[in-house]
């Protein structure tokens, strides 16, 4: 299941590369196509992280510790 | 974005659909359920402070978008750092309805399939729908309203036959904490959310076609949405507590989804708890749309992009993450919303107060 999730989440990434990030970079948009592929980037790294089984803080968590609840 | 112009109906419909996008989770926070009815009453009623900034901030920037009014009223510095907070906000909220969204669905008919699956599909769907600008999403909001409010009172109708007189119980004294405790939070996950819409008011075009805010439309838009809306919440909550009673109701996570599923007509109409996904994913694609819209807009202008529209997808990955590391399971769920309501207020009122604040204070030292 773990494999099937990392794939689906690396061909939505190469979906978005090939019909949204490439065409921004042919029509010049620097500044948007960098930011898009940070964006990208960082949801590309995390997701596989999470698929992975990388267990990572939650933001519940985050809030119990600030809470001391 | 691209068609900045709104119709008045559209606006009005987008209105009513965001409030009742949370109607199936307003229940995750609260202990008492019984008075959550008149606790949605209550919330409309307090929200009326936020709405009136809401509406005085619209007024005074016509046709100008959330960030534009925080820049223009605070400043350059300060207004980044405002567009900055409400970005995060604005995906903060996404992420939240996204993960509820993908939670429910988990709960009530996929359990095994992953959630990144299911947040990867309404992802792509809802930037979609707000990919062609304000002008589209407002009238894709005028064919959903119609369909969702039908199906609201069908399925209200269908249920009166369930209703149990003996599970409404008169609202008492002491019970008025936990009715206001409720209204604050509905307030913050429905009314209050509205802070958003600003940028979608403001588009708001005049009977005549002629650029500008037209403020009476913005003013019946409001009120009336929010009466509409809290009428609708509120009768759902007291059809639920009604069919259920507040026992059953407080060991449900979705008791709108459980009181549909118990509705059989005869024989004849039976297991349609399904029309309560639908119901759910209508009113989400609104309030996640406009959200995402909000948040595009806002990383658009802190980075001083173009054409915010373009970055739709990626902060809609983005949002993805945050929904899937929100929390780890559907009890943590109960304790992240019930901390939420509290941190919602403080982008629903003190910060659009200081913001109104400084655009008047600059209004009048223009005037003189």
């Amino acid at each position: 299941m773990e494999m099937g999730e990392t794939v689906a989440v690396l061909i939505a990434s190469g979906l978005m590369i090939y019909f949204e990030l490439i065409p921004l970079y042919r029509k010049k948009e620097v500044k948007t196509a960098v930011i898009y592929t940070v964006f990208l980037a960082v949801f590309a790294v995390l997701a596989v992280m999470i698929c992975s089984g990388v267990r990572l803080p939650t933001v519940s968590s985050l809030i119990e510790t600030i809470t001391g609840r | 974005m691209e068609n900045r112009k709104i119709s008045p109906l559209s606006a009005a419909c987008m209105f009513i659909l965001f409030m009742l996008s949370g109607i199936q989770v307003m229940n995750l926070f609260e202990q008492s359920k019984h008075e959550l009815w008149l606790s949605a009453l209550v919330a409309a009623a307090l929200s009326i402070p936020a709405l009136l900034i809401y509406y005085r901030l619209v007024c005074m920037f016509p046709g100008e978008g959330l960030f534009s009014i925080f820049i223009k009223s605070l400043g350059r510095f300060f207004g980044t750092v405002f567009c900055v907070l409400y970005t995060v906000y604005a995906m903060g909220v996404a992420a939240t309805s996204f993960r509820l969204l993908s939670e429910f669905i988990k709960i009530v008919s996929l359990p095994k399939t992953p959630e990144i699956i299911i947040l990867l599909i309404f992802g792509y769907l809802f930037c979609r729908s707000v990919k062609s600008g304000a002008s589209v999403f407002s009238r894709f909001c005028v064919c959903l309203l119609p369909l969702t409010l039908i199906i609201f009172l069908f399925i209200t109708a269908l249920s009166a036959g369930l209703y149990d007189g003996a599970n409404l119980t008169p609202v008492r004294l002491y019970d008025l904490p936990g009715t206001l405790e409720a209204a604050v939070g509905i307030t913050s996950l429905s009314f209050g959310e509205a802070v958003f819409l600003i940028g979608f008011l403001t588009l708001v075009s005049r009977k005549n076609g002629t650029p500008g805010t037209n403020k009476v439309s913005v003013r019946r838009i409001i009120l009336w949405s929010t009466v509409i809306s809290a009428l609708f919440i509120s009768g759902i909550m007291l059809s639920n507590l009604l069919v259920l009673g507040g026992e059953t109701m407080n060991k449900l996570y979705f008791p709108y989804y459980a009181a549909v599923s118990l509705i059989d007509a005869g024989g004849f109409i039976t297991h349609i708890e399904v029309i309560a996904v639908i119901t759910f994913i209508l009113t989400s694609t609104v309030k996640v749309g406009v959200c995402l819209y909000v948040a595009a807009d806002g990383v658009g202008k802190i980075f001083c992009v173009k054409n915010p529209e373009n970055l739709l997808f990626p902060v809609a990955f983005l949002i993805i993450i945050l929904a899937l590391r929100l929390f780890d399971n559907p009890p943590g769920m109960l304790s992240f919303t019930s901390f939420n309501k509290y941190t919602g207020v403080i982008f629903q009122l003190p910060l659009p107060l200081i913001a109104l604040i400084a655009a008047e204070i600059k209004r009048r030292r223009h005037s003189k």
